[in-house]
């Protein structure tokens, strides 16, 4: 058995810590389309429909090529997703192809003397040393006490990799540090989730509410498409944010609530409607359970009693709920994406879906529409066995997977090393900036006994694996087809582009090629991704050549609205659950409640994060494309307290928050545009791998700062929005 | 006659950057350099607020005070009106950068003087201008300001709009919906 | 009439232009410090020229301009040498073309440092251009008339021919003809360099330039810099030439010279002051800030140090003040308003780009936020430093034309005939 290694120091990926060397990235600059004179009419040799990686929405996308260099991306017309358009991401994923700082060749952490090096092996050698290592793992604790994080639409191959092994430890940080709450508090109420383009009818409703959500920041292509539908067409829009977001700037009302108690806005929504009987009566009488118990709940939360909470003056709330309601059933609350924020998430999410209830939208037009996915055959292979489940020292009640900060828990030392996770494999998740608290999750990676890294961009999780499995991008490969479930059924395919750089690999051949190494071939049955595709659209009686050629393959849409009086749901009752038997049963709150959020110290400021339309995280803060449209986070400050505390626009400021943990230095935005009891900057900056030429040290780490998380008592979810932060003028050294 | 024109959404514009980072692979412009931009207007004070947004380019003036400053003729009007420097005439004196309102104009570091072209090389066979292709709002649209059916021609005439220094007396082509 | 080589060039002295840059025992101190200072010079405008090289061969970024700032140091300092040109052609055509008899044995030192500028002025502008042969293709193949450039180009290039002619005739002892070329050459100087100011002065995107000020005002200062040059013929190359002391037939010359400097810099004085009240008053967007800029911001130093003090103060004291009996005092007097005249200009060109046309506070307050980031600073104003290339080329340009006219002074026959 390898010796122990001295346990992870952080290891960069560059030039004198490579044996072997890396040859002159500047090969990956060359291959860059040279500036070529103006208005000459490229005509490319192929244009190849594919589907985006730069975020989690999977775009249909048309790369055009010429020479064998993607020089072009624009949206698939023909794909419903997109329509022609995209977001500036997929738009500037040539940066992601062509970033030199890419990764080239598997890499395994060495031993030199004293030093540990990266070591650039073959392929054969690191998946030979990457299976010998798991399985001495799986050996000696048990399959479960193998972890896979995975995030990207290739993590479906390591997921049959890790359940063929026996193990069934799969998070996403998806799931816990993101929708996880949402799709609960939907699940407990509706039966089902909202999923991931989320069923909501944008461009036929007269009137959303966006609670938290910055769509135009957060930039998911076709929800903002339709947003834009929507307000071309008249809708009102509602935003209930602590800063005037762009959506803000677009809506008829902003309410800038008191961070941490939208609950309460919400309940007293309810309140509103019942009590001034605006709510569908008709709708809630076929399809709702537990009305009473709800109405008497919601009776004394007033818009006065909200006041209090929220700030929001009654009338507002008063004038807003009565506009949601006029507009009813063509008006909803969204759903949000991201909800992870002060610990309650789930009852929260529970009020937005019963909010939602009482304007009688489900499967209406303008409400939520009942989505359809296309039917794919799987590819015949051999049933996976029923794996060992993982048992996490902290559970809850009603979580339907495992929290990805639970494994990140239970991969540090404790007592027993029986109870713990012993090895990781991360696809495509940057660990250390995705979960709160990256100075736990550092001790946690240096604990393990294996970390095996698949990803295309030297991170801060791959300076801390034994292994590096350098994936190529999603141009240069073939993966798994899409049927996201959306208003049409469709069928999407990834394909390859251009050659892949250097030796890089897809997703699917090096988790086949594991699965061979660990004599598990046999769950991998096909050939290869080309097999593997035909035969599950051949099995299903589609075209693959139509879907080589469009890139999709529409089906027939069956009505995805509902307009029967009564509707069926997967609920326990049959019925829309105001009251939770199942929370009750759990003993969790049966009907959402609100808890008033804690104080900021004095001199602190409540932290808020969130997104840039030109930005995915930190998967997008080193490519230079990018970076040049947003080259760093700012700090967002209140005007007032700028001037109280003596900063002007621009100053540098070091941030430290409650648990004296520092990050920055990070520019100020000066602006009216937030509350004063908050501060708010986009996630993803403050890189701490100087491997990255362009990101390093660009702006502050929002994951640094959020050491502090609120566990949602019904799934786990970690609520980051908990976190306070003073913030002091920045002295060069 | 033909006269090319562009409107922007204000009200539909989220600042995206789309059409920046879709010109940019378009034209190849050089890094460091951008053919377009958006821009964020904030007024008022806490919380009575507004915010203009939009995506601002080379207005293609039809009194273009950069034609005029061009000792070679290399920045000129083509069809329907879009302004274009040509590469060969041009000699990098910089005339047309200084002579410029709205300061749209990059020095190209194969040393002649650039600036959005509406796409020109992308309109003469039919097409929409890039940003204008790939706008996910559809805050962008592109046409023939003397063509009644153009949608430019429409939404001019249905809504308010404004142009940017009109005391400059450069009768822009570019419009901003508000 | 034609004239023989020998007539202009002095053979023997050609000969000793070695003896110019070493220096030997037997050359008094202050002689040597003079070959010494040469030396630099000379290593100067070599490295200038190598720096140019530079430039040509490697293109646009290895300057420090950019595509906001685009005319920076190297304008200002071809815009430095041809001011100096014109108010070379224009004071010294006070003696042998407007007959001021006390002005014209300066004439042929006057017209060959006129000549001698003009052609570095034009180097320099060549490095700056990305092009400099297109230029002079296109702009006869494909003329635009209603640029200012043009006129610039084209009209300077008339104004050299003339001095040319000017200068041969003057070698040539025909002072008819030298008097004609010489009335051609003014109006040719004074029609170019206004048109410099207009190429300015017609910017109405940038509201600190625009407006009818400029020509005159360019004018005003090419005769501020030919008074200040000529005063320097005469005192340095008596002070190095005669043994440092005046030449006693050089007395009324300078007199004459002290007192059309000491009005010349008045009217300029004048010019500023209207020009700041103007720039104050009726709060102009962009004019406003850039003359608040000069006045109490960023320019602070280089406009009440250079251009107030040193340009005008110090000078119109030493001129005019206790001290006007001192040929030193009236060589230092005009020294100074050199200094301040080219530090003026790298200041105009700069402040006409410095404060952005792309507004970062709007007018009623709003704040704007640009992706990509807005180049500048919160107060609107954009960075420019020239590169080490720009600095030695103006270095080098600098030393050249004092070489040039130094080893002109001493191999051509610039002497006058006349007693």
């Amino acid at each position: 058995m390898a010796p122990a290694m001295n346990r992870r120091t952080f290891l960069k990926i560059s030039g004198t810590t490579v044996i072997g060397g890396l040859a002159a990235s500047a090969g990956l600059v060359s291959l860059m389309p040279k500036a070529q004179a103006n208005d000459v009419r490229v005509t490319p040799d192929r244009v190849v429909p594919t589907f985006c990686e730069l975020c989690f929405w999977k775009c249909g996308v048309l790369a055009y090529v010429k020479n064998d260099k993607v020089y072009k991306l624009e949206g698939n017309p023909k794909h419903p997703l997109s329509n022609g358009k995209l977001c500036p991401r997929g738009t500037g994923g040539l940066g992601a192809l062509y970033d030199p700082d890419r990764l080239r060749r598997p890499l395994i952490r060495t031993r030199v003397g004293e030093e540990e090096k990266w070591k650039e092996v073959s392929w054969e050698e690191a998946l030979d040393f990457t299976a010998k290592r798991l399985n001495e793992v799986k050996a000696k604790f048990g399959p479960e006490s193998i972890a896979l994080f995975s995030h990207g639409h290739g993590g479906a191959f390591f997921k049959t990799l890790l359940k063929a092994m026996g193990g069934t430890t799969i998070v996403a940080p998806s799931n816990d540090q993101c929708r996880g709450p949402r799709e609960s508090g939907f699940e407990l109420t509706y039966g089902v989730g909202v999923g991931s383009v989320e069923n909501i009818d944008t461009p036929h409703a007269r009137c959303i509410a966006f609670i938290g959500s910055h769509l135009g920041e957060n930039m998911h292509n076709t929800a903002v498409q339709e947003v834009s539908a929507a307000a071309a067409h008249g809708a009102t829009f509602i935003t209930v944010d602590p800063r005037f977001s762009i959506i803000a700037s677009k809506s008829k009302y902003w309410l800038p609530i008191k961070p941490g108690t939208d609950t309460a806005l919400l309940l007293a929504w309810a309140n509103v409607l019942i009590e001034e009987g605006r709510y569908q009566k008709e709708f809630v009488q076929n399809n709702v359970e537990g009305f009473a118990e709800f109405a008497a709940h919601v009776k004394d939360k007033t818009p006065e009693w909200a006041y209090i909470e929220t700030g929001l003056e009654p009338s507002l709330i008063r004038e807003t709920a009565r506009e949601l309601a006029k507009n009813a059933p063509a008006a909803f609350v969204h759903p949000g994406r991201h909800v992870v924020w002060y610990g309650n998430d789930t009852q929260r999410s529970r009020a937005i879906a019963i909010v939602n209830a009482l304007l009688g939208n489900w499967g209406k037009k303008g409400g939520f529409y009942l989505p359809q996915s296309l039917n794919v055959a799987a590819y015949p292979s051999p049933a996976l066995p029923h794996g060992a489940g993982f048992k996490p020292r902290q559970t809850f009640p009603l979580a339907t997977s495992p929290c990805a900060y639970d494994v990140c828990d239970a991969s540090m030392k404790q007592g027993d090393d029986a109870a713990r996770v012993h090895a990781w494999i991360v696809y495509g998740c940057n660990v250390p900036l995705t979960l709160p608290n990256t100075a736990r999750t550092i001790e946690a990676m240096k604990a393990l006994d294996f970390v095996v890294a698949i990803d295309t961009m030297p991170s801060e999780v791959t300076g801390y694996a034994d292994v590096v499995l350098p994936e190529n991008t999603y141009l240069e490969r073939y993966d798994d087809l899409d049927t996201t479930p959306f208003r049409v059924p469709y069928v999407a395919i990834r394909q390859p582009a251009v050659p892949s750089y250097g030796e890089t690999k897809p997703g699917w051949w090096i988790a086949k090629s594991l699965a061979e190494k660990l004599g598990l071939g046999g769950f991998f049955p096909w050939k290869d991704a080309r097999d593997y595709l035909a035969t599950r659209l051949e099995k299903s009686k589609l075209s693959f050549a139509d879907l080589e050629r469009d890139g999709v393959i529409v089906g027939n849409a069956a009505p995805i609205y509902d307009d029967s009086p009564t509707q069926t749901f997967k609920t326990p009752s049959k019925k829309i659950e105001f009251y939770s038997k199942a929370m009750a049963d759990a003993g969790l709150p049966p009907l959402p409640n609100y808890e008033a959020p804690e104080e900021p110290p004095p001199g602190y400021f409540r932290l808020l994060f969130g997104r840039s339309p030109v930005h995915t995280f930190s998967r997008t803060t080193n490519n230079p494309r990018l970076l040049e449209i947003v080259p760093e986070n700012e700090l967002w400050i209140n005007s007032e307290m700028a001037r109280v505390l003596g900063l002007k626009a621009g100053t540098r400021v070091m941030l430290e928050n409650q648990d004296s943990v520092k990050t920055g230095p990070i520019k100020l935005k000066v602006t009216d545009r937030i509350r004063q009891d908050c501060v708010y900057m986009v996630h993803g900056f403050g890189r701490e791998d100087s491997r990255l030429s362009r990101g390093y040290r660009r702006g502050a780490s929002d994951a640094r700062l959020v050491t502090r998380v609120k566990r949602d008592p019904v799934m786990g979810g970690t609520g980051m929005n908990v976190n306070f932060v003073t913030l002091y003028r920045w002295k060069e050294a | 006659m033909t006269r090319y024109a562009m409107t922007v959404d204000q009200k539909l514009c989220v600042t995206c950057n789309a059409c920046v980072i879709a010109c940019k692979n378009e034209n190849q412009v050089p890094e460091g350099a951008a053919r377009c931009w958006t821009v964020q207007v904030e007024k008022g004070s806490f919380p009575l607020l507004s915010l203009e947004t939009r995506s601002e380019r080379c207005n293609h003036c039809e009194n273009a005070p950069c034609v005029t400053a061009c000792p070679t003729g290399a920045s000129h009007y083509e069809d329907g009106g879009i302004v274009v420097v040509n590469p060969d005439k041009c000699v990098g004196c910089k005339a047309c950068i200084v002579a410029c309102p709205y300061e749209v104009r990059y020095m190209h570091p194969e040393g002649y003087v650039d600036k959005c072209t509406f796409c020109i090389h992308r309109v003469r066979e039919g097409l929409a201008p890039a940003c204008v292709t790939v706008c996910p709002t559809k805050a962008l649209k592109f046409g023939d300001l003397d063509d009644p059916r153009s949608e430019v021609h429409q939404e001019l005439q249905t809504r308010q709009h404004k142009v940017l220094k009109p005391e400059e007396d450069t009768r822009p082509r570019l419009f901003f919906l508000t | 009439m034609s004239m023989s080589l020998s007539a202009i060039v002095d053979r023997e002295e050609l000969g000793r232009l070695g003896g110019l840059l070493r220096v030997a025992k037997s050359d008094e101190r202050h002689v040597a410090r003079g070959k010494r200072l040469l030396l630099g010079l000379f290593v100067l405008a070599l490295a200038g020229a190598v720096a140019a090289l530079v430039a040509l061969l490697r293109g646009h970024h290895v300057m420090g301009t950019t595509s906001e700032i685009s005319w920076g140091v190297l304008i200002a300092t071809y815009v430095f040498f041809v001011v100096s040109s014109t108010g070379l052609c224009l004071v010294s055509s006070l003696g042998h073309v407007f007959g001021f008899k006390v002005f014209e044995p300066i004439a042929k030192k006057a017209i060959f440092l006129a000549l001698v500028t003009l052609l570095v002025g034009f180097t320099v502008i060549a490095t700056e251009l990305e092009r400099p042969f297109r230029l002079m293709k296109y702009a006869i193949f494909s003329p635009n008339p209603a640029a200012p450039i043009w006129w610039m180009g084209t009209l300077y290039g008339v104004y050299m021919v003339l001095i040319g002619a000017e200068l041969y005739y003057l070698f040539a002892e025909d002072h008819r003809r030298a008097k004609q070329f010489g009335l051609a050459s003014v109006i040719a100087a004074v029609a170019a360099h206004s048109n410099l100011g207009a190429v300015f002065g017609l910017s109405h995107s940038r509201p600190y330039w625009y407006g009818p000020l400029l020509p005159v005002y360019f004018i005003a200062s090419a005769l501020v810099c030919g008074a200040a040059l000529l005063i320097l013929i005469v005192t340095v190359g008596d002070y190095f030439g005669n043994d440092k002391k005046l030449r006693p037939e050089h007395a009324p010359l300078l007199d004459a010279l002290r007192k059309l400097l000491a009005l010349f810099i008045t009217i300029i004085a004048f010019f500023t002051i209207w020009k700041t009240i103007t720039g104050v008053a009726g709060q102009h967007y962009h004019k406003l800030e850039v003359t608040l800029a000069s006045l109490s911001g960023p320019l602070f130093v280089s406009f009440w140090l250079f251009e107030v003090v040193l340009g005008m103060l110090v000078p119109l004291v030493l001129l005019l003040g206790p001290w006007r009996r001192s040929w030193h005092a009236v060589g230092l007097a005009a020294f100074l308003p050199m200094l301040s005249v080219f530090v003026m200009r790298y200041n105009f060109v700069v402040s006409g780009q410095m404060f952005s046309l792309k507004p970062v506070t709007g007018h009623g307050g709003e704040q704007l936020s640009y992706f990509p980031p807005f180049k500048g600073n919160v107060e609107g104003f954009l960075p420019y430093t020239p590169s080490w290339v720009e600095v030695l080329i103006v270095a080098g340009a600098i030393a050249a034309a004092t070489l040039g006219f130094v080893v002109g002074s001493r191999v051509l026959a610039l002497e006058s005939k006349e007693a």
